[in-house]
């Protein structure tokens, strides 16, 4: 809605200038309008009084006049007209005789010179502005003898309504007069209570000083307004005073809580560099055990050797004895020959197996304490892998079985994938079979477009489901009592999400073995996020 | 002056005839225009008297329905009367002409009579003869009104005008319209 300019400038004026608009506007338009209504009413009363005037004077000078046109005494009408001198407005009167039709002009009175001739076209004229008509019938006993018609100019109508006008006038300045007053004094009595609210209002928004309370007025909608007004402010001093309270509090409570985080920080860092230290440890512990079962594998063709050594060197000394004692047979001869070559044959393969053994497992020990990437034949790795966990296997009833394509290879970092492989044979051995419990481990590798899948399952006693959705929580174990730290499966899961950027997942169920689902991209897709404390 | 008065003085009585006409068109003077052959002055004489008897109240109203003038000797004036009275009424009553000859003849019936100027000696005997009755009373000249009679014809400047003596007609009983007497010349010195 657009303002005008006037109800804007009402808009921004003071509220006693406002009250006092209203009223003295109100006053000053109902005393406008009554003014000009008597001024009309006067107006119309003078006006038919007049023209009542005029015409009881027509008819007086008509019924003087009857005589004289009886008489056809043109001397004694004129005589008779001329007393109209009396009257100053009046302009012209004429006297016509005879009856409608053969109307004459009979007498006149000119006031003036200008004054028009008398002619019955007069009679019938329209009215001109400015003058009044009177007009009667010259009648006697019933007989129309001639007409007389008066025309008068308004002045005196003029005159009269000038001087009532000026009273008017007056009257109105006067009761606008009263109006002024009456609307100081009301404005006064209205406004000022609203001003000193205001004024209060100013000085709280000023000094924020909310115990302020604004000066009580009477009973009526401004004094109930301050009251509230003043209930308001003291609403509001209580709340402010809550809240400042309530600040107080918050503010002890937030460094109380700053404090708490604090000390949380530190626990939680120096949880992390337990952490670390312990996946550290297990990374040390897990090549202990590689260490270990390297020892126990090339022990067994190491062992033989000796055996077979040992026996060759037995037979050499005894050959050596018939040698000299000249017992000496071709035929011992040939059976030592023949005992030396198979133990030559037993020592060699034997040391040839210990020096592949050392050469497999020295792969896998670099791989795994190193972090460079290569590419390898991912069944002949793997193979090498299970066989550094032969030792561990041994002990147990549990068969491993291995399905991968044989030319199968992928750029990866071996390292990390014989971890994760060892990991979750160790976590089957722990945790899958009871002691002694015979059992089989599946791996399943099949390639894939970014690199392969291995399927890893034991046939176990699984992973109650309260458990499962753990497993692959840093510390989770249902074994600490037996040395599990609850690292194995977090580190797997680490190693495949972030270092190999890849996915697993685990499914199992109570008595239905564990399986778990690997992906790992090759090199040339995964993009590993750089090492952090979980490798 | 204005044109009345003007053609007053420059045309004479024929001319005073003719405006005298529309004024009294009400009378029979103008009602036939081809019967203009009685004297102009009996002709104005005759409006006049019918005049008269339209602005005069008499004080008790006869019982018959007619209202009477009476003129003495003059046969003329007789005659131009009755056309002028025809078909005329007076407050209702129908005018009738009456002709007089001698003294002493019953007045009964006349509320106006018309005495001839030429005829003094007898003038005055008609009027012993009515006394105070109710009978207005017109004849020629000034001296008529001084001489107990109430109405006098006279001429100024060649209008006709008449004198009035409001006394005697007041003496009577009967009544004369003040507009009547605001036209006449009026008669105070006589008894």
């Amino acid at each position: 809605m657009r303002r005008t300019r006037f109800s804007a400038w009402v808009q921004d004026l003071s509220i006693r200038y406002k009250l006092q608009l209203a009223i003295l506007g109100t006053s000053s338009i109902a005393i406008l309008l009554a003014g000009l209504a008597i001024a009309a009413l006067q107006w119309r009363s003078a006006s038919d009084s007049t023209q009542s005037d005029l015409t009881t004077l027509a008819q007086v000078m008509a019924a003087n006049s009857t005589a004289a046109i009886s008489f056809n005494d043109v001397i004694a009408a004129e005589e008779n007209l001329r007393a109209l001198r009396a009257r100053p407005n009046v302009i012209l009167a004429c006297l016509f005789s005879g009856s409608m039709d053969s109307l004459r002009s009979f007498a006149e009175y000119r006031a003036r010179a200008s004054a028009p001739d008398c002619s019955t076209a007069l009679l019938n004229a329209e009215r001109r502005r400015g003058e009044l008509r009177g007009q009667a019938l010259v009648e006697h006993d019933q007989e129309t003898l001639g007409r007389l018609l008066i025309i008068e100019s308004d002045a005196a109508l003029w005159a009269a309504l000038r001087s009532n006008a000026l009273t008017l006038s007056v009257t109105m300045l006067a009761c606008l007069l009263v109006a002024l007053l009456l609307s100081s004094l009301m404005q006064r009595l209205i406004a000022s209570p609203i001003l000193a609210l205001a004024e209060t209002a100013a000085r709280i928004s000023d000094s924020g000083d909310f115990s302020l309370r604004a000066p009580e007025s009477g009973q009526d909608e401004i004094g109930a307004l301050i009251r509230t007004v003043n209930t308001m402010l003291g609403q509001i001093e209580s709340a402010e005073r809550q809240l400042r309270e309530l600040n107080a509090d918050l503010e002890a409570q937030v460094s109380e809580r700053n404090l708490a985080n604090q000390r949380l920080r530190e626990t939680l860092d120096q949880l992390r560099h337990t952490q670390d230290q312990l996946v550290q440890t297990e990374k040390m512990a897990s090549l202990g055990g590689l260490v270990a079962g390297v020892a126990h594998e090339i022990n067994t063709p190491v062992g033989i050797g000796v055996t077979a050594a040992s026996t060759l060197c037995a037979r050499a000394r005894e050959l050596r004895l018939e040698y000299q004692e000249d017992r000496l047979t071709a035929k011992g001869l040939q059976r030592f020959l023949d005992l030396a070559e198979q133990s030559t044959n037993i020592i060699l393969s034997n040391l040839e197996r210990a020096a592949n053994l050392i050469q497999s497992f020295k792969q896998v020990a670099v791989d795994q304490s190193s972090l460079d990437h290569r590419r390898f034949r991912v069944r002949e790795y793997t193979e090498e892998i299970l066989l550094s966990l032969k030792p561990k296997l041994k002990h147990s009833a549990v068969n491993v079985h291995l399905e991968c394509p044989a030319d199968l290879r992928i750029d990866s970092y071996p390292g990390l994938y014989s971890q994760i492989l060892t990991n979750l044979v160790m976590n089957s051995l722990i945790h899958a079979y009871e002691e002694g419990q015979a059992g089989t481990i599946r791996v399943s590798i099949t390639p894939t477009d970014e690199g392969l899948q291995l399927t890893y399952s034991d046939d176990g006693k699984g992973i109650p489901p309260e458990h499962r959705e753990k497993v692959f929580e840093p510390f989770f174990t249902t074994r600490r009592s037996a040395g599990g730290s609850g690292l194995g499966l977090h580190i797997v899961y680490n190693l495949v999400t972030q270092q190999l950027g890849g996915q697993i997942s685990c499914e199992s169920a109570p008595g239905k073995g564990t399986t778990f689902h690997i992906e790992i991209k090759s090199k040339a897709h995964a993009r590993p996020e750089p090492l952090s404390r979980a490798g | 002056m204005k044109p009345p008065r003007h053609s007053f003085a420059t045309w004479g009585r024929a001319l005073l005839l003719a405006l005298l006409l529309p004024a009294t068109s009400s009378a029979a003077l103008a009602t036939d225009p081809s019967s203009v052959v009685a004297p102009l002055e009996a002709r104005v004489r005759a409006a006049f008297l019918f005049n008269f008897a339209r602005y005069t109240q008499w004080p008790s109203q006869p019982p018959e329905r007619a209202f009477t003038f009476c003129v003495v000797g003059d046969a003329a004036m007789q005659q131009v009367l009755e056309e002028t009275v025809a078909g005329k009424d007076i407050s209702g009553r129908q005018p009738r002409v009456r002709a007089l000859q001698d003294a002493g003849q019953s007045l009964d019936g006349c509320q106006l009579l018309y005495l001839p100027p030429l005829q003094n000696g007898a003038r005055a005997q008609w009027l012993d003869q009515l006394g105070d009755r109710p009978v207005l009373t017109v004849s020629e000249g000034r001296d008529f009104t001084r001489q107990g009679g109430m109405v006098g014809f006279h001429l100024v400047e060649r209008r006709l005008r008449f004198a009035i003596n409001p006394a005697r007609v007041h003496r009577t009983g009967m009544q004369m319209s003040s507009r009547l007497l605001g036209l006449a010349d009026i008669e105070t010195g006589a008894r």
